[in-house]
């Protein structure tokens, strides 16, 4: 090897390492340049911004009934009962919406405002142990109090 | 009290009594929303603001049951059309499926189905703290119904008691057999 070719040879056994290091560089910031753009563009889940309780489970199938009304404190929906019980309303996911605008839930279609008289199918009980062994989609805020609760059906 | 009637949103079943003679109705213990607080104004049955007692609300169970001081419950209950008395009652062990089987409640009043399975697994959410085990007794039949407040409600043939109502899967009711209600430590009052 000349001493002409010695600076060569160097040059390209640097680049044997860099150039792979930077072809890895710049697929990665395209990546993440893509994944952003998918990112704004991928629809939001509102519920998850909503003051519902909800689990991953079908909507309960108990047969109970309870009525009263809609109470909206901070991030937890209550239902107020008409034998005077506070409970955490806790939902199921397939056919939810909430709707900001009207501060109602939406239960397949059907509104149900806060403040109005309301009837729901489902089961309650005391926690613990109520929600043991509850798969959430989207858990009760922690402020929520919820020594009572209703599981709603429909 | 006669039981059959409506307590809260629910419907009673049997009429019961514990050993020392203090008697009761029965419901479903997810009917209440005011356990544990002896708040005995909430729920009424048969007219009479009723008391909880106990329950068993578990993987095999969803029943309580309530009284009224003053008012002891009969032995006897309505099943949409008279005060039917009742002479018995048939374990989980005794049932099979295949048998008929009717029952009532205060939002589709009476009707009838044959037992599909005795090892129904209800897995709807909070059906059981905890989760259910698979020993609840599903019914189907073509002119079965069940429906919101039926809850606690009693399923029989003739005068013997079967079970307490839970819920429904589809078209189907489901039941909790009436011999749970031994964890409570009370029987079903017989004529």
């Amino acid at each position: 090897m000349t001493a002409a070719s010695r600076p060569r040879a160097v040059i390209e056994a640097l680049c044997q390492r860099c150039i792979p290091a930077v072809f890895r560089l710049v697929a990665a910031m395209a990546m993440a340049a893509t994944l952003a753009a998918c990112g704004d563009q991928a629809p939001k889940e509102p519920l998850l911004d909503s003051p519902l309780a909800i689990h991953h489970g079908e909507w309960s199938g108990d047969d109970g009934a309870i009525e009263g009304r809609l109470e909206l404190r901070g991030d937890c929906l209550y239902l107020s009962s008409s034998g005077g019980m506070r409970l955490l309303l806790v939902f199921g996911r397939d056919g939810l919406e909430w709707d900001t605008k009207a501060s109602a839930v939406r239960i397949d279609g059907v509104a149900f405002r806060l403040s109005q008289p309301v009837r729901f199918r489902g089961g309650g009980g005391v926690n613990p142990p109520a929600l043991n062994g509850i798969v959430w989609f989207k858990p009760p805020a922690a402020e929520c109090d919820v020594s009572r609760v209703w599981f709603v059906g429909r | 009290m006669s039981c059959g009637k409506s307590i809260g949103g629910c419907t009673t079943a049997f009429s019961v009594s514990n050993y020392g003679g203090t008697t009761g109705v029965l419901t479903a213990a997810h009917c209440a929303d005011d356990a544990f607080t002896n708040n005995c104004t909430a729920y009424y049955a048969d007219g009479y603001p009723t008391c909880w007692l106990a329950q068993v609300y578990g993987g095999s169970g969803d029943v309580q049951w309530r009284w009224n001081s003053s008012n002891p419950a009969a032995a006897s209950f309505y099943d949409g059309s008279s005060l039917r008395p009742v002479y018995g009652t048939y374990s989980y062990a005794t049932q099979q499926v295949g048998w008929y089987t009717c029952h009532y409640g205060i939002n589709t009043g009476y009707s009838c189905g044959t037992i599909d399975s005795k090892t129904y697994q209800p897995d709807w959410g909070g059906a059981c703290p905890g989760g259910c085990n698979a020993d609840w007794i599903i019914v189907s039949g073509t002119s079965l119904s069940c429906g919101s407040g039926d809850s606690g409600g009693p399923w029989f043939v003739a005068g013997t008691g079967y079970g307490v109502h839970k819920g429904h899967s589809g078209s189907r009711c489901v039941y909790m057999p009436i011999d749970r209600i031994t964890g409570m430590w009370v029987y079903v009052l017989t004529q």
